[in-house]
């Protein structure tokens, strides 16, 4: 969720939370205050007849006094005490029940007890606290949408830079060569972030670099003692003196070297695409590319006796580092041969945003979840580096392509997937 | 035919020196980025070797400043990174060719009677052994000037043979030679024996004699012994 629209659901719950206690509060003050001025009217009206009484030493004979009704009726006993309810009763006119506050209490007149009763209806008042209620409702509504709606602009205001830095930050790419510039803050959090955000991504830059240089700068330094060790090997192998013994040793450990080259080779490759330093795409049409190199490979299918045959249902287009898109290709094209029997096939079929490469070959024994790791191979191919698949699957993860393996019936079978939007 | 080697690392230099010296070439050799400078303000080379990172500078400038010089020297440049970027760079200044260590003597020998071969602008670009005549220009085999057909393999293949004639080919520097990195070893030489049955084959139906011997346990050599 937004921030703008967390803060204002926030301020939104607060304000009504408050609002609506507010609200209670006051409905409960003013009904008391109201309840207290009513008792106050009949307990001035009971001390007026009181007086009355006193005075004219008679009962009065009103049954109104201001709104108030006065019941007067003989009781038997006299009690002291003065009550104080709310009644209803029912109204003949208005054929419903009204609620009246009455004031009971009982007097000595003539050497007679008699019972007043004092009742004052609610009536008016009723009227008059809905329609102060519904004015103060209205008041608070317009409070709060108001409150919110500044709220909601000033938080706007102050966040814009924030904002600014957030798409400044998206934009920064620790694999180019560019710093991250963002102005002057005013606001003291944005401007020590700010600086943060300058400390942390110079020195992420400057890491990158630095581990770029070595691993390039190693990876070079092998290939001199490498190039050595096999042009010896070389030369030694020319001489018509070596027995074949001698030979076979120089032999193997030329072809020792060799693949310590190839290991570095790939190695670095690998590094090199998970460092994201292969930039520059561009726009790969894959039927092209599997046909250049397919006739690349045209003598090892004429050898091995393989049949190739491609289907292509959909001009099929991937942005990618050329460089990289050759050794995707040429690396799952070769394994399909090297795997395959003599006589077999390779079929490739494109559609729907998805590659599919099968041939015919003997089960591998490694696990296909093993498959795409580091040094992983076939046991009957002890020769093999182990990383061609390998840099496959790290082509793939760089360019956000699925890719699966599968075996079944004599079958392998690779298929890349597009992302699907 | 003169040579100038531009290598800092002087087993290399060595090696590179005794394998040319043998092949009938005249190797001059430094070590030096103003050694270089020295030597072919001096001379003319029909072919110069250099590699990209000397100790006093690069290779790349020594490059342009034999391009300044207008000489027609073929120049091949020796690195240890496999970088596209200085592959390019190279061949844009005016290289012929780029080559990454480690590499076979064999492929150096191959590459420099390439280029030596295109720079040949006096003769017919031509490539004889005894029966056999190749025409790089056409890419046409001939035996007995009868044409024989390769396939683009095979005649690669034979075109190494002939510019490493005499000399022993190991497995691997043909695997290298005709796929470069891609290939893994093991898969890659039951591949280049049949290439080389096929080759034999084509040449001896065409009536040549079948110069291609194994040599046990080491690899192949063209001869005519």
């Amino acid at each position: 969720m937004k921030l703008l629209l967390k803060t204002s659901i926030y301020s939104l719950i607060a304000s009504l939370a408050v609002f609506a206690l507010g609200g209670i509060v006051f409905y409960f003050l003013v009904m008391i205050e109201i309840n207290k001025e009513i008792d106050d009217v009949l307990t001035f009206q009971k001390d007026k007849i009181i007086e009355h009484i006193v005075t004219e030493k008679m009962l009065p004979d009103f049954n109104t006094i201001y709104d108030v009704k006065v019941k007067i009726s003989p009781a038997i006993e006299e009690s002291k005490k003065t009550l104080l309810k709310d009644t209803v009763l029912y109204n003949e006119l208005k054929k419903e029940y009204i609620t009246y506050r009455m004031l009971v209490f009982y007097y000595k007149v003539d050497n007679k007890i008699v019972r007043i009763q004092l009742l004052k209806s609610f009536f008016e008042i009723e009227d008059l606290i809905k329609g102060i209620l519904v004015f103060i409702l209205l008041l608070l509504v317009f409070l709060l949408v108001t409150l919110l709606s500044v709220n909601f602009f000033i938080s706007k205001l102050t966040f814009k830079p924030f904002y600014k830095i957030l798409k400044k930050l998206e934009g920064f790419d620790v694999t180019k060569n560019i710093p991250i510039e963002i102005e002057n803050q005013t606001t003291y959090e944005f401007e020590k972030l700010r600086n943060t955000l300058q400390i942390v991504t110079g020195k992420t830059r400057e890491d990158y670099v630095q581990q770029k240089e070595f691993i390039e700068h190693a990876s070079h330094e092998l290939q001199t003692p490498l190039a050595i060790i096999k042009m010896k090997c070389e030369l030694l192998l020319q001489a018509d003196t070596l027995t074949d013994d001698q030979a076979n040793s120089v032999l193997a450990v030329s072809e020792a070297a060799n693949r310590l080259s190839k290991i570095n080779h790939a190695l670095l490759l690998i590094t090199k695409i998970e460092n994201k330093q292969f930039h520059d795409n561009e726009n790969i049409d894959v039927e092209k590319h599997i046909e250049k190199h397919i006739a690349y490979f045209a003598d090892m299918l004429l050898i091995k006796k393989i049949n190739f045959s491609s289907q292509y249902h959909q001009k099929l287009i991937l942005k990618m580092n050329p460089v990289l898109s050759d050794i995707l290709i040429s690396n799952i094209l070769f394994n399909a041969i090297k795997h395959n029997i003599e006589g077999g096939y390779i079929k490739v079929e494109v559609a729907d945003n998805t590659l599919l490469i099968s041939n015919s070959g003997n089960p591998l024994d490694v696990e296909p979840s093993n498959l795409f790791k580091r040094f992983t191979k076939d046991k009957s191919k002890s020769d093999s580096l182990g990383l061609g698949l390998t840099i496959v699957k790290k082509i793939t993860d760089l360019y956000l392509l699925e890719i699966n393996y599968s075996y079944k019936n004599g079958i392998h079978q690779i298929v890349i997937k597009l992302p699907s939007k | 035919m003169k040579i100038l080697l531009i290598e800092d690392e002087p087993q290399l230099s060595s090696s590179i020196k005794e394998y040319l010296t043998v092949e009938g070439y005249v190797c001059e050799t430094c070590f030096t980025y103003n050694n270089a400078e020295e030597k072919i303000n001096l001379y003319n080379y029909d072919c110069i070797i250099v590699d990209v990172m000397l100790p006093d500078g690069s290779g790349l400038d020594i490059i342009r400043k034999i391009k300044s010089l207008n000489q027609q020297s073929g120049i091949i440049i020796i690195s240890a990174k496999n970088s596209l970027d200085d592959k390019l760079i190279g061949l844009d200044i005016g290289a012929d060719d780029y080559l990454t260590k480690p590499f076979h003597l064999s492929e150096l020998n191959a590459r420099i009677k390439s280029i030596i071969r295109r720079r040949n602008f006096d003769g017919k670009n031509e490539i004889l052994f005894n029966e056999i005549k190749v025409c790089p220009d056409q890419t046409s085999v001939f035996v007995n000037n009868l044409e024989i057909f390769l396939t683009k393999k095979e005649y690669e293949l034979l075109i190494y043979f002939l510019s490493n004639r005499e000399r022993m080919l190991t497995r691997e520097s043909i695997a290298e030679h005709l796929w470069g990195d891609e290939m893994d070893m093991a898969d890659s030489f039951d591949f280049i024996y049949s290439h080389i049955k096929n080759l034999r084959k084509k040449i001896i139906a065409g009536g040549g004699n079948d110069y291609i011997k194994a040599v046990y346990g080491r690899g192949y050599k063209f001869t005519s012994q």
